[in-house]
């Protein structure tokens, strides 16, 4: 019986730690996939063996060290694999690396999450998409800041990397921002971002992310983001779609 | 690439700031220092050259990129003197460096700030438990770092070096004497505590640190610096 090297504690739906499978599919190594479920509470082995705070994702190597939190968790992967070229050896890369997620967390990402549920009338709604849009586009232009030769379609390039790695989650749920608006709204945003010349960076870096296999891989259904995503923050306001 | 020319925006008084600054000192790196006022409404050039959002550090190599928020600007200056040694080479001890500023920041410096801010003296008291709480958390991650052999026995986060984790952290624990100064919060001490030994032993180790000593003001100037966020 050949024992794991690493036990990753787990839950598909949970975009946090879709980004470390991400890093286990690019980093090619063997892994045990332990399955949390977020709706019930925690089993006490986890709370006391793995993570206090009962949250997932959460790496348990052979040795028994325990690392948290979805950054740390992916940047260790990638740390300890330097062939997967996860992590760019230029440190000026590497600090805009960071500096694109942690842009996109605390700005684009809660302009978005806003957006997808600014339900409750068409002004709202008007508003938060126009912010929305203004977000995506600060992105662009940090996108087209880092690649200067503007080819991509990565954050850095050709190479997929630890940016892209940590957003494609997000990237790859990009249809919540729309998914509870009605049908009309939803082409419209489609159609809106197409047309706008100041996003189109984003839109290519997007497409090949959520496109990457590993990715794929690494991404719940549709469905069971619609139903995790409804379940958290739509309550009784869930739309039959 | 080949690093001609560093210029930080940089203001004394803000602890993430002082990350940078501990970065510089610690790498020797050459650099010029542009101070930035905070009290007062940043000035046009740097809002649109600079930081939009206005706040330091911020870090401008070569005249042409330009590097935001405080533990990326640091870390920038530590890959540049990789014999410095500030980052380990370790990836568990990397992982673990960043865990551990993550989770300062995430949980023990709110604790210190509600434990430190709020004057009303019930909820002070349930504050200080608090934060008693957070530093034994902490405490255990220190105790708990993983260190081979020639990382040594010493007081800092991973042994007799003064690495990334220390400095990240240094500003705050510089200010941790806060507590007690705008309300009537007992000081926590060794002596009420002594499962807090590993913490008192590394605040201590951090704050001896001669870049740490130039890099924070004095505590009067921060008394008085603060005291617009008691409540």
């Amino acid at each position: 019986m050949t024992v794991p090297k690493l036990t990753i504690y787990n839950n598909i739906a949970c975009p946090y730690a879709n980004r470390v499978l991400i890093a286990l599919q690019e980093t090619q190594q063997e892994y045990e996939l332990v399955d949390i479920d977020l709706k019930t509470p925690r089993p006490e082995y986890y709370l006391k063996e793995v993570n206090p705070y009962g949250e997932v994702p959460a790496l348990k190597a052979a040795d028994g060290n325990v690392i948290l939190e979805s950054l740390v968790i992916a940047e260790y992967l990638a740390d300890s694999h330097p062939d997967a070229n996860l992590l760019s050896k230029d440190p000026l890369q590497r600090a805009q690396s960071r500096y694109l997620i942690q842009h996109w967390t605390s700005r684009a990402q809660p302009a978005i999450a806003k957006a997808s549920l600014a339900l409750d009338s068409p002004a709202e709604e008007a508003k938060a998409l126009d912010l929305a849009e203004a977000e995506l586009e600060k992105v662009d232009a940090l996108l087209r800041q880092v690649n200067i030769t503007k080819e991509g379609p990565y954050f850095l390039g050709a190479q997929f990397s630890y940016a892209d790695l940590a957003l494609a989650p997000f990237l790859a749920r990009g249809y919540l921002l729309t998914a509870f608006h009605e049908e009309p709204v939803q082409k419209a945003w489609d159609e809106r971002l197409k047309a706008n010349r100041n996003v189109q960076r984003f839109l290519t870096w997007r497409q090949a992310v959520v496109e990457r296999p590993s990715v794929l891989k690494s991404t719940p259904s549709k469905e069971v983001v619609l139903e995790a995503y409804s379940t958290k923050f739509l309550k009784n306001r869930l739309q039959k779609k | 690439m080949t690093v001609s020319k560093l210029v930080l925006y940089n203001s004394n008084l803000c602890p993430y700031a002082a990350r940078a600054v501990l970065a510089l000192a610690e790498t020797n790196q050459e650099h010029e220092v542009v101070p930035i006022d905070l009290s007062v409404p940043r000035p046009e050039w740097y809002l649109k050259d600079i930081n939009p959002y206005g706040q330091v550090p911020a870090l401008k190599i070569n005249d042409k990129d330009i590097i935001l928020e405080s533990l990326f600007v640091a870390e920038y200056i530590a890959d540049l003197h990789p014999e410095a040694g500030l980052l380990p080479k370790d990836a568990l001890q990397r992982a673990q460096t960043r865990y551990l500023i993550h989770h300062w920041g995430a949980r023990t410096q709110p604790a210190h700030h509600k434990a430190t801010f709020i004057t009303d003296a019930a909820e002070a008291a349930a504050n200080r438990e608090t934060l008693v709480a957070e530093l034994e958390k902490v405490n255990k991650l220190l105790v708990d770092a993983h260190r081979v052999e020639s990382d040594g026995q010493g007081p800092f986060f991973l042994g007799d070096k003064f690495t990334f984790a220390d400095l990240a952290i240094a500003p705050f624990l510089a200010r941790f004497f806060l507590l007690g100064q705008y309300n009537d919060v007992k000081e926590i001490t060794k002596a009420e505590f002594p499962q807090l030994e590993r913490f008192f032993q590394w605040k201590e180790a951090v704050l001896a640190r001669s870049s740490v000593q130039k890099a924070t003001p004095s505590q009067e100037t921060l008394v008085s610096s603060y005291r617009k966020w008691v409540k």
